[in-house]
């Protein structure tokens, strides 16, 4: 899942993304109000976290821009302002969650996983396929009540096709979900990482199927 | 704290100086005129008395015997008499031949004889035994005696002339002086009854409160002293736009705050993640409370800000203190129960309407409940409540550690501590709760609880009237 930062203050944009890169999402950071605008057009993100005060451009001016645009990634706004003015007119211009800084990185980290959850998995707290289970809250994998060891890039790739079951997602399209701009991920790391989970999920029942041309798709194995 | 202008300056109040500008050419021209008057009865006095001694010479001539070599004069004794002493004056006479010796008379009457060819009287001033004399000569024909013409001299002292003199001096200075007095007076008055305004001024001015910094009112002050107020008007604008910026600075400081601080929770929660031992847990976890004490502390700071009363106004409306204290006080139940406290609130069965910010009146119930669950021992209570009187009335109970007596009025002193109370407050939750108390125009007051243990803190809101409301847009 791929989260687009902007945030001018560079030591806040990097710590973020370091934890939130931990937790298996791809992350770029876009430190001016046009490079986020010029980021978002490409229409990769899954969730936007938006600082009100960037230069160039002004957080609310993105905001009115991407909706306008008709893009509905979930926006979540990260500022210091805090008088009840700023959250409702952020909200009222498409934002769908405000949080003030200095904010406890848990709750970031849930309203972002909620964000996530009603958008990709309209509020679903738990994906079940054949034996799988997945709990969008925790982003916890379990196959048969027993829980998967999967690493960040692993359970970023299942998710992914979790998101999508039933239809086929190429190699390309995951590269970019979960790529950033400065952790390019090959299409060699994507095809290993396949690998990888097809072996934990051989035992449960699952696989992973490739169709040329295509791409992946999880399938129960007969 | 009222300071006292020195008046030991050499600067003189008004009205001394109004009036010695006034009084002191007055009194000199007074004087002047005195001198001008006293010269100009000189010469009415000598003019009348002139006359007279011109008559006595006259009666003297009218007596002159002559014999064809010998003359003299028929006075009869009482005559005399009479002649030489008139009322305060004495008077003396001589007859002089042609060439001005005396021929009989009184031979007082000083020389030299000048001017004997003048057929008009003529006047002049001597002195005779140390008194000034006015000595007047007329020129007599007697057609029997030798020489045809004589000279009759007549002389007085000054006595009834300067009477006279006087009184007309006097005549005309008195009245003078009572209308230079009567003036004054008057004057005095008058000046007393036109500063009454600037009275009023300095009394306005100084019953304000230190917060007040709406212009004063330029209409009531005369128009001298208009530019005086206009200036003063002009300042008190200055400083309100100097708090103004010096109240957006603190704010603008506690929000540069928030993103470094944001930064730096984010890295050591990633470091916690890191961490692989207790001893690094730990440290971080003192970090971590430290950086939560500075974050909590800008909050402070910016709440403060908030409630500082140049910003007060803008968000004004009628509000319902039921709710908010309701509100706020759930939220706080997590807290209270993480510490074993018991938390109840009890509001009204109706609305408690009152006029004011609802965001400020949020902090201002935060901050009372935060102080009493900080404040308060795990297994106590703090109870919330809102009465209705003749205010609206919100009371913060708890069983506390308390507030000792003598430091109930520091307490409300920014960044003041309680001793021995090592808590992590920072310092500002009471500042800030007396700041938008003031600016509600509510009052605080801080008393022990029940039976002597914790605090009850009373906020008494003046309830939402029209006149309140009207009053606070005007001062607004």
């Amino acid at each position: 899942m791929r989260i687009l930062i902007a945030e001018d203050d560079q030591l806040l944009a990097d710590g973020l993304s370091m934890v939130l890169r931990d937790n298996g999402y791809a992350i770029d950071i876009a430190p001016t109000g046009a490079d986020a605008d010029a980021a978002l057009m490409s229409g990769i993100y899954d969730l936007l976290i938006l600082d009100l005060g960037l230069p160039s451009l002004n957080g609310l001016e993105i905001l009115k821009r991407l909706r306008d645009r008709e893009q509905t990634l979930p926006v979540l706004i990260l500022t210091a302002r805090d008088r009840l003015e700023d959250r409702v007119l952020g909200l009222d211009l498409g934002a769908n969650d405000y949080i003030t800084k200095p904010f406890a990185l848990p709750e970031l980290e849930a309203r972002i996983r909620a964000l996530l959850r009603k958008n990709l998995w309209s509020n679903r707290r738990e994906i079940t396929f054949g034996s799988l289970s997945f709990n969008t809250a925790s982003r916890v994998v379990t196959a048969n009540q027993q829980v998967l060891d999967l690493s960040a890039r692993e359970l970023a790739v299942l998710e992914i096709l979790l998101q999508r079951l039933g239809q086929a997602v190429n190699k390309d399209q995951i590269t970019d979900l979960v790529s950033s701009w400065d952790l390019e991920v090959t299409g060699n790391a994507i095809v290993i990482a396949i690998h990888r989970l097809r072996k934990k999920l051989e035992d449960h029942g699952i696989t992973i199927k490739a169709s040329r041309g295509l791409g992946y798709r999880l399938e129960e194995s007969s | 704290m009222k300071n006292q202008v020195k008046s030991s300056s050499n600067i003189q109040p008004i009205r001394i100086q109004l009036l010695s500008s006034l009084l002191i050419p007055l009194l000199i021209l007074w004087v002047i005129s005195a001198a001008v008057a006293y010269y100009l009865a000189i010469g009415f006095a000598d003019d009348a008395y002139d006359r007279e001694l011109i008559n006595s010479a006259d009666s003297v001539a009218a007596r002159l015997r002559t014999n064809g070599t010998k003359i003299w004069a028929d006075i009869p004794p009482a005559a005399q008499a009479i002649l030489h002493y008139n009322r305060q004056d004495q008077i003396y006479y001589q007859v002089l031949s042609q060439d001005g010796t005396r021929i009989f008379g009184d031979a007082v009457i000083p020389g030299p004889v000048t001017g004997l060819q003048a057929a008009e009287p003529m006047f002049r001033y001597a002195s005779l035994e140390g008194n000034k004399i006015r000595i007047a000569r007329i020129r007599v024909q007697v057609p029997d005696y030798p020489s045809k013409v004589i000279f009759v001299q007549v002389a007085e002292t000054l006595h009834a002339r300067q009477r006279l003199a006087e009184q007309i001096l006097l005549s005309i200075m008195i009245p003078q002086l009572v209308l230079i007095c009567l003036g004054a007076a008057s004057i005095w008055r008058g000046i007393t009854r036109s500063l009454i305004p600037l009275k009023n001024l300095t009394d306005a001015i100084s019953k304000r409160s230190q917060t007040d910094l709406t212009a004063v009112e330029e209409s009531e002050a005369p128009r001298e002293v208009r530019p005086l107020v206009t200036a003063i008007n002009d300042l008190l604008l200055r400083l309100k736009s100097e708090i103004e910026s010096q109240r957006r600075f603190v704010a603008n400081a506690a929000h540069q705050f928030r993103t470094p601080l944001a930064a730096l929770k984010t890295y050591i929660y990633y470091a916690k993640r890191l961490a692989e031992n207790e001893e690094m847990d730990s440290v971080l976890e003192k970090i971590d409370i430290g950086t939560e004490r500075m974050s909590h502390l800008s909050n402070k700071l910016l709440a403060l800000a908030k409630a500082e009363p140049s910003n007060r106004f803008d968000h004004y409306r009628q509000v319902d203190l039921n709710y908010i204290a309701s509100e706020i006080t759930a939220s706080f139940t997590p807290a209270a129960t993480k510490k074993n406290l018991e938390v109840t609130f009890s509001g009204l069965d109706s609305p408690a309407l009152i006029y004011g910010d609802p965001e400020n009146l949020a902090e201002l119930v935060t901050n009372l409940v935060e102080n009493a669950i900080l404040y308060t021992k795990p297994g106590g209570r703090v109870a919330v409540r809102i009465a209705n009187g003749e205010q609206i009335k919100l009371i913060v109970e708890d069983n506390g550690t308390g507030i000792p007596k003598d430091e109930r009025e520091e307490v409300f002193e920014r960044f003041y501590r309680v001793l021995g109370t090592n808590m992590p407050g920072s310092g500002l939750g009471l500042p800030i709760v007396k700041e938008i108390a003031n600016s509600h125009g509510a009052r605080v007051s801080l008393e022990e609880g029940n039976s002597g243990i914790g605090t009850i803190v009373s906020v008494y809101f003046p309830k939402q009237t029209e006149s309140l409301a009207n009053n606070f847009h005007l001062k607004a």
